[in-house]
């Protein structure tokens, strides 16, 4: 009994020093002999963790989880698996949202083909690190080196930071990464490259190229804010390039948009737009093959200054003027959508309001009360406007005068004039 | 839009921006609406 007892400490202390990944496998699979390896590089104390596992069970597919028994560092996560179906699946998830330790970083997960005649499995990945209270990096963040996070298909990404290349394979969508922090930095942006659609990448900053080659739903960057809470910061940085950006949110940043932004067919759906909250300097250019009816807005808080120096083309139509305005100005910062409100404050000259006698007057008039003095006006919608009774000629607008001031409230207006012969239509879609 | 025209000392105009003017759908279809608007101009009073 003593032995035993013995036995049975010395086990529990050898446990406890070799603190290390667990790798377990869901019904239906078995690992491979010889797997799953682990390897802890002495200088570093990172691990590098091998699983070859084969499906045997049920058709189709299988989970494989990795946990740490203490707070380790997952230099390298290597995965392969086969199995007799041709479309099965295998699905590794890593378990490390305890703050109390487990993993806190994972910096690569490479996909092996299992090699000729047999069938390999699809790699699903979901990653769960502590976003909160623990360091939950993806990617390497210490020394500098590029790592990549490939698989299949993504379920799921959540961690505190990322800086890294993450990468589906052909045809593998992106459904979600969460991340508390920021992904990439400014000196070093991360990339996401997807062979299928990204369905959802929130962060506080993103500096990443970010690509999908098919659908992109929606990519928000919330600062110092959340989902529902406005801030002011919050910047998307780098580049954005998809064949559509369809169906979800589009891009929704509270802060700058700073990233150009390809969308090479159209941006449909009730709710897809691209909603910036400050300053639009990157560049966007949205195709226009397929039916569309939404658009961008710039500076849709109360807050928001709303410059405007990035290019937009939709289209192949490049909107121009640039705008410079605020939430306040009728119109909003709509771009591309119609309606297309007046940009009162863009106008030439600008409107500037309608109460009597703080009106900034149009022309500072220094001539006789009977003199006509000559205006020519720009009226700016920055969106595509036509006059729709062309060729006839006749004007899409009709001018009156009054005495005095232009009534609000409870004044009696002045007689209305109609002066519309006196005024010529300079051009239509020239100045929008 | 752009247009020309006279103002007199004294009053205020009103430019009517009516349906005529429609607006169109720069996302590739072929959607127009139209929103109808005032813009006013003052000229000022005379010294």
């Amino acid at each position: 009994m003593k032995w035993k007892l013995s036995f049975i400490a010395l086990a529990i202390i050898s446990y406890a020093a070799h603190a290390n990944p667990v790798v377990s496998l869901g019904s239906g699979a078995v690992f491979k002999a010889g797997f799953p390896k682990y390897d802890q590089d002495t200088a570093t104390g990172k691990w590098t963790v091998e699983i070859d596992v084969t499906e045997t069970g049920t058709c189709c597919g299988f989970f494989v989880f990795l946990d740490a028994t203490s707070t380790v560092v997952i230099e390298e996560l290597i995965i392969t698996g086969s199995g007799p179906y041709t479309t099965s699946w295998m699905h590794l998830v890593v378990r490390a949202d305890n703050p109390s330790g487990s993993i806190t970083s994972v910096e690569s997960v490479n996909y092996i083909d299992p090699g000729f005649g047999l069938n390999p499995l699809d790699l699903v990945l979901t990653i769960d690190l502590d976003d909160v209270g623990g360091t939950g990096r993806i990617g390497n963040g210490v020394d500098g080196t590029p790592t990549t996070i490939e698989a299949h298909r993504i379920n799921r990404i959540k961690a505190r930071s990322i800086e890294a290349s993450i990468v589906t394979f052909a045809g593998g969508d992106i459904n979600e990464i969460d991340i508390n922090g920021d992904i990439g930095k400014t000196a070093s942006h991360a990339t996401i490259n997807s062979g299928g659609d990204i369905i959802d990448i929130k962060a506080k900053n993103i500096y990443a190229d970010i690509d999908a080659v098919d659908n992109v739903e929606s990519i928000r960057a919330f600062g110092s804010g959340s989902d529902t809470v406005e801030a002011t910061d919050g910047v998307i940085d780098g580049s954005i390039d998809c064949d559509t950006m369809n169906n979800g949110l589009g891009i929704r940043v509270w802060g700058d948009l700073d990233a150009d932004v390809t969308v090479a067919d159209e941006m449909v759906g009730t709710t897809a737009r691209m909603f910036v909250g400050r300053e639009l300097a990157g560049n966007v250019d949205i195709g226009a093959s397929g039916v569309g009816v939404r658009g961008i807005t710039i500076g849709w808080m109360p807050s928001a200054t709303g410059g405007w120096s990035g290019d937009i083309s939709v289209g192949g139509v490049a909107l121009t003027p640039k705008g410079d305005y605020t939430q306040t100005g009728l119109g909003g910062g709509a771009v591309g959508l119609v309606p297309y409100g007046l940009h009162k404050q863009d106008c030439v000259p600008a409107y500037v309001g309608s109460t009597w006698p703080t009106e900034d007057y149009v022309l500072d008039c220094t001539k006789s009360p009977l003199d006509e003095q000559p205006v020519s006006v720009t009226l700016r919608h920055y969106g595509v406007v036509e006059n729709s009774i062309v060729p006839s000629g006749e004007k899409p607008f009709e001018v009156f005068w009054s005495t005095g001031n232009h009534c609000v409230g409870t004044c009696i207006h002045g007689t209305l004039n109609d002066v519309t012969d006196d005024w010529d239509l300079v051009s239509v879609s020239d100045a929008r | 839009m752009k247009l020309d025209g006279l103002l007199l000392p004294n009053r205020h105009y009103h430019i009517v921006v009516d349906e005529t003017l429609r607006c169109v759908n720069v996302f590739g279809s072929t959607v127009v609406e139209t929103k109808p608007y005032t813009y006013i101009l003052y000229c000022s009073p005379c010294p």
